[in-house]
């Protein structure tokens, strides 16, 4: 039975899927970074996100990312909102505009409501961008490439094929452990313990009975494991030839060119922003029709 | 023609903190070319004496040549690149995120051009019936199915010596008997290939060319199937059992109906009984 | 009324997705009270996943499956039926530490399950969850270890210094402590040499004898041949039938079945195929099949 794992690879032929994995991670970290960027005021803000969000949704479509999947892995965000809602609550910073002040000291404000949206936003987007680049591309192609960014570390003697096959194991092992996991689970449901009743110190005890077998078993596996790597003449600090190679073909220097072109758009309008007035600040237009 | 030795057990001595001899002086050689079983009840040393002879455990006393190099911290790399050895647990020795990945981890290691790896995956995986699976993750594949890339990957290394450490042990009966044929088309393929199975399958047993039985850290019987199962009331005093087809001939010939021995298969008793 | 029943029970995994699976589809046959029932089929067939609605691991999708009083199902229908008809209670149905207790399951690797410090306290684990005093729990759990084979030596013994056939029974001991009638086993014999295999079975054959209903999944024929009374086949999600061993092996189209056939069989089966001229369908051993061979040569 394979598990059901958030983000996990969809084999489709998309062109996404095609692409060369480091340009994919290349694209990850730059729309990451471009989300984070600061643009002047609210306005400006939620356009260029609402532009990206509509960039990463026609790539989330062309790749066949699974939309209800993704919807899945943003509930856990909910905490997240009750967090920050919480936060702003009761250590409400500053703003321009007032909700309701509840006496000189204490006044909540627009701005910060908007301050969790936008945080709210940018983290849905590179949840997003996180579950493309996962269920587009093989955990092993991602390994490749990660391999390939570490690259210049070689110079200074840093192992960069161990650090990459040591990941690769691990992705390989997650599902293996997830089944493991399941059958203990199971097995100590049979002998009466219930993992989601009970307080905190009934919890640990429950999460106990999971985790030590499940640590005993993952310690056998990984020593069976080491000696079969080296009875198939394994050595970390020799230089190992590789089966897949990466391939970067015309498609994906398009697709890089595109990638930077967006990026440079959205990075200039950053910069700019905070020169840019044309735009009336959205705070600006609710609060005037609180004051209406 | 004169036999040439390739493994050779000289004197074997084993024993844990507990000081209790697992092995006992076990001495026992393997020629080029032979598929050799050893068998034996739990505790009768067998899982000891593959550790030793994969180098996992190093003996107390004694020693061990491959092809005439004793086996030692200095040789082991060599040695490593005489042997291969496929283990009892599907999963832990499954080590590439998909079977091409797994076939080639040998050949990386001894880095060959990555043109070349192609070809020989692509070949070798044909060979175990396993060209169709070539980009299935080990979670879509059967248990058999592993152990078939398993040893797939080393056949790839085109070496001397294949030791299987219960390697059946873990799968089911389709599994079981896949591997079993297995070795034997491996064997016809290959005569060069010498092959150790340490098993519990006294099935497998009797289609090999020689069984050694290990009985409380000693070598019980060393000889040709036939010979080695001759007798069921011995094989049970040391906690074994003998294959069906032999049980069968037995009775028979009890009963004054002989079976030639060359007829191992129960198939082969039954056409043989109809004529 | 008999002990299990299983009710047009199915389980779909992954329902609403493109890798949706039909584990098991409309399975329907009863287990009757002190049955030694072994649970065959192909791998892949539905077996675990059937084995694990009787204790509410899983809720059938369709169906429901009745183990004496308690019922479980997942099928909405039912449940609001169920209910509406004041039969059982919504908690009822939701609550299944009453059965696990009545249920005792040993899945593959039971090794894997144990975690106390000393193997008494692993042992005193189920029963203590289910309600037994400590003190209950302790002569129960000592009780069980002797009869798994295990003396007082082990008692204090860590449970993880233990060979793998050990723990294994240190693991089958933790589920019969609690006193289940119901002793449900998932392949107990995977991985072990042939005597560690009789060990465990012969255990088992033991505690049947003393009244509780087993219920085997195995691949293994030898065991279905020489323990069970009867054995309920599945194939591709579906149940095919129940039957004593014997009936089964002897069936002209076994190999519609996808299973194993013992050696014995086989036998029989080619004898057959190339046209043994005496009748052999009465043999159900090899040495009256024997006899029969030898008479006429």
């Amino acid at each position: 039975m394979r598990s059901d794992i958030l983000g996990k690879y969809t084999p489709y032929n998309s062109i996404i899927h095609r692409l060369d994995p480091r340009l994919k991670f290349f694209a990850l970290i730059l729309l990451m970074v471009i989300v984070f960027l600061p643009f002047g005021n609210y306005t400006n803000r939620f356009i260029v996100l609402g532009i990206l969000t509509l960039i990463i949704g026609l790539i989330m479509v062309i790749g066949r990312v699974s939309f209800s999947s993704f919807f899945r892995s943003l509930s856990s965000l909910w905490m997240m909102v009750i967090f920050l809602l919480i936060f702003m609550f009761f250590i409400p910073t500053k703003g321009d505009y007032p909700i309701y002040s509840f006496n000189e000291n204490y006044t909540l404000y627009w701005d910060n409501l908007l301050q969790v949206a936008h945080i709210l936003v940018r983290l849905i987007l590179m949840i997003a961008l996180t579950i493309i680049l996962t269920s587009t591309t093989l955990p092993m192609d991602i390994t490749y490439a990660l391999d390939w960014y570490l690259t210049p570390l070689k110079l200074v003697k840093f192992p960069t094929q161990v650090v990459s096959l040591t990941i690769s194991l691990a992705l390989r092992f997650i599902p293996t452990l997830l089944n493991e996991a399941n059958r203990i689970m199971n097995a100590q449901k049979s002998r009466g313990v219930d993992y989601n009743k009970g307080f905190f110190m009934a919890k640990i005890k429950s999460i106990t009975t999971l985790i030590i077998p499940l640590l005993v078993s993952c310690f056998s596996r990984s020593d069976e494991l080491a000696i079969a790597m080296e009875a198939r003449g394994y050595d970390p600090y020799k230089h190992r030839t590789r089966y897949k190679s990466l391939k970067f073909s015309y498609k994906d220097l398009i697709a890089l060119l595109i990638i930077i072109l967006i990026a440079s758009m959205v990075i200039t309008f950053s910069i700019c922003s905070s020169t840019i007035s044309g735009f009336d600040d959205i705070i600006n237009f609710i609060w005037g029709i609180k004051t209406i | 023609m004169e036999k040439e030795k390739i493994i050779e057990v000289k004197d074997l001595i084993f024993y844990y903190e507990d000081k209790k001899k697992v092995l006992d002086n076990v001495s026992f050689e393997i020629y080029k070319g032979e598929y050799v079983t050893l068998i034996g009840h739990n505790g009768s040393g067998k899982s000891t004496l593959a550790k030793l002879l994969s180098y996992i455990l190093e003996p107390i006393d004694g020693k061990i040549y491959i092809e005439g190099e004793e086996l030692n911290e200095n040789s082991i790399k060599n040695i490593r690149s005489k042997i291969g050895i496929v283990f009892q647990n599907p999963d832990n020795q499954f080590i590439g995120s998909t079977v091409e990945d797994d076939i080639a981890f040998g050949l990386e290691n001894r880095n060959v051009k990555q043109q070349e790896m192609r070809k020989i995956v692509k070949e070798f995986a044909t060979k175990v019936g396993m060209d169709k699976f070539l980009n299935k993750e080990p979670e879509e594949l059967s248990g058999g199915q592993k152990q078939r890339v398993a040893i797939a990957g080393i056949l790839a290394l085109n070496l001397k010596i294949i030791i299987f450490d219960e390697a059946t042990s873990m799968l089911d009966p389709e599994g079981v008997e896949e591997i079993r044929n297995l070795i034997l088309t491996m064997k016809k393929e290959n005569p060069e290939l010498t092959v150790i199975s340490i098993t519990h399958d006294i099935e497998e047993a009797y289609l090999s060319d020689r069984v050694i039985i290990l009985n409380e850290g000693k070598i019980y019987k060393n000889d040709v199937p036939n010979e080695v199962f001759k007798d069921e009331e011995e094989m049970r005093k040391i906690e074994l059992d003998i294959p069906f087809v032999l049980k069968i001939k037995n009775e028979l010939s009890k009963r004054n109906i002989i079976v030639p021995s060359e007829i191992k298969t129960i198939e082969g008793v039954a056409k043989f009984l109809c004529q | 009324m008999s002990m299990i029943e299983f009710h047009h029970v199915s389980f779909v995994y992954n329902k609403k997705d493109p890798n949706r699976y039909d584990a098991i589809n409309d399975i329907n046959f009863n287990i009757e009270e002190n049955d030694f029932v072994a649970l065959v089929g192909k791998t892949g067939s539905g077996k675990s996943t059937l084995i694990q609605t009787l204790n509410g691991l899983l809720l059938p999708s369709k169906g429901y499956t009745k183990v004496k009083d308690f019922i479980v199902t997942g099928d909405k229908e039912i449940i609001k039926k169920l209910v509406k008809e004041k039969k059982y209670k919504k908690t009822e149905l939701k609550n299944f530490s009453k059965l696990r207790k009545e249920v005792g399951m040993v899945f593959q690797f039971p090794e894997y399950q144990l975690f106390s410090e000393t193997v008494l306290k692993d042992v005193m684990f189920g029963p203590k969850n289910f309600g037994f005093k400590e003190k209950e729990a302790e002569e129960k759990a000592k009780e069980c270890l002797k009869k798994v084979g295990l003396d007082a030596s082990y008692f204090n013994r860590s449970p993880f210094e233990l060979s793998g056939g050990e723990k294994r029974r240190v693991a089958i001991a933790g589920i019969i402590a609690s006193n289940p009638s119901i002793l449900v086993l998932d392949e107990p014999t995977v991985g072990l040499d042939p005597n560690g295999r009789k060990e465990i079975l012969d255990l088992v054959k033991k505690i049947h004898q003393e009244g509780t209903t087993i219920i085997i999944v195995t691949h293994d024929m030898e065991t279905v041949m020489n323990y069970a009374n009867k054995v309920i086949v599945l194939k591709d999600s579906k149940y095919l039938g129940m039957m004593k061993p014997s009936e089964l092996f002897n069936k002209d189209d076994i190999e519609t079945y996808s299973l194993e056939v013992p050696p014995f069989y086989k036998f029989k089966r080619y004898l057959k195929e190339y046209g043994y001229k005496k009748d052999i369908s009465e043999a159900n051993d090899l040495a009256s099949l024997i006899n029969i061979l030898s008479e006429e040569k």
